[in-house]
């Protein structure tokens, strides 16, 4: 029986087994420690790696769908990144033992609120059409032109980044500035303007769907979420070793 | 306005799950999160190697892969000496 164990959050919700529906439909479960769950599912001493792409992407949602599952939009829950694998259980429990304050701590901190994601974009308006082009110097001109009036939305695009970013902090306590290593589809031709995560409760989001209606008629923007909180627990990084029993 | 979500939007969950979420004392673990190589393979599928280089999405990944090509080229080179 594999002795590893496969990391998908720590959560408050005491379920003890989720079924089949892990990565590769293992089963999920939970190994309690007083008070706290880490919801695992039994795996080889060895990470999850796949060249192909189709599969890796498939691990990625079913991780993140078992963390929504697990979450419920109720529930704390402290999500993992893809692929932590502990050694054993002992490992895990020694670990939970070492940290369960800092566990307590987050799972107040992360009451009721959840994370968003807020892209904001200028349109792109650059017109491209600069007359007929006869040779190679046109085309040249033209490209020129292009660019000049691109540099120049990006300019104001820098501009209008940090107006954005106090009205967002204004509207939320918890905020993080992004920087998306993937334009979203259909955002392609548009100019990025400035991009956060939001850990925000119900009260939050509604007074950021305000602010974001008026961004939204000078600017394209994109609210999503709610998601487990990946982005809000970086903090919770543990260097204590773990105790010695 | 609301917040929207595709529940299989896998752009917005890259960046989240392959950067993000708790961290752990690396002694206890067998792997931490975070391998370069998925990361680039996955996001280059999805965004389009052409886009990210526009963006400057890439360099830094274009960075660990040269480094990786080139050990591998090296330890290649090793094997072919020895044998």
């Amino acid at each position: 029986m594999p002795e590893a164990r496969y990391l998908y959050c720590l959560t408050n919700r005491m379920e003890q087994d989720y079924g089949n529906i892990g990565l590769d439909n293992n089963r999920v479960y939970s190994i309690f420690y007083k008070d706290v769950a880490a919801v695992v599912h039994d795996c080889e001493s060895k990470p999850y790696e796949s060249k192909n792409v189709e599969k890796a992407k498939d691990w990625i949602l079913v991780h993140n769908h078992i963390i929504e599952t697990v979450m419920s939009n109720i529930w704390e829950t402290i999500p993992f990144s893809f692929d932590t694998i502990i050694k054993d259980e002992r490992a895990l429990k020694d670990w939970l033992d070492s940290v369960y304050q800092k566990i307590k701590q987050e799972f107040q901190r992360l009451s009721g609120r959840l994370e968003y994601g807020i892209d904001i974009f200028l349109p792109n308006v650059v017109q491209t059409d600069f007359g007929k082009i006869n040779s190679g110097k046109d085309y040249l001109l033209k490209k020129r032109r292009e660019n000049l009036a691109l540099e120049k939305l990006a300019v104001e695009a820098a501009l209008y980044n940090s107006e954005i970013t106090e009205s967002v902090k204004d509207a939320v306590k918890y905020v993080q500035k992004r920087q998306p290593r993937i334009v979203p589809e259909g955002f392609g031709d548009k100019i990025f303007v400035a991009s956060f995560s939001c850990l925000a409760n119900q009260e939050e989001v509604k007074k950021l769907g305000s602010l974001l209606d008026e961004i939204n008629k000078k600017f394209v923007v994109r609210f999503t979420g709610p998601w487990p909180p990946y982005s809000f627990v970086n903090s919770f990084e543990v260097k204590n070793e773990p105790s010695k029993k | 306005m609301n917040p929207v979500k595709n529940k299989s939007s896998i752009v917005d969950l890259l960046d989240r799950i392959l950067d993000k979420g708790a961290i752990i004392h690396a002694d206890l673990l067998i792997h931490v999160a975070g391998i370069p190589l998925l990361a680039v393979s996955l996001r280059a599928a999805i965004a389009g190697i052409e886009t990210m280089l526009k963006y400057g999405m890439m360099e830094d990944w274009d960075e660990a892969c040269r480094l990786k090509y080139k050990e591998d080229s090296i330890a290649y080179k090793k094997e072919q000496l020895m044998s």
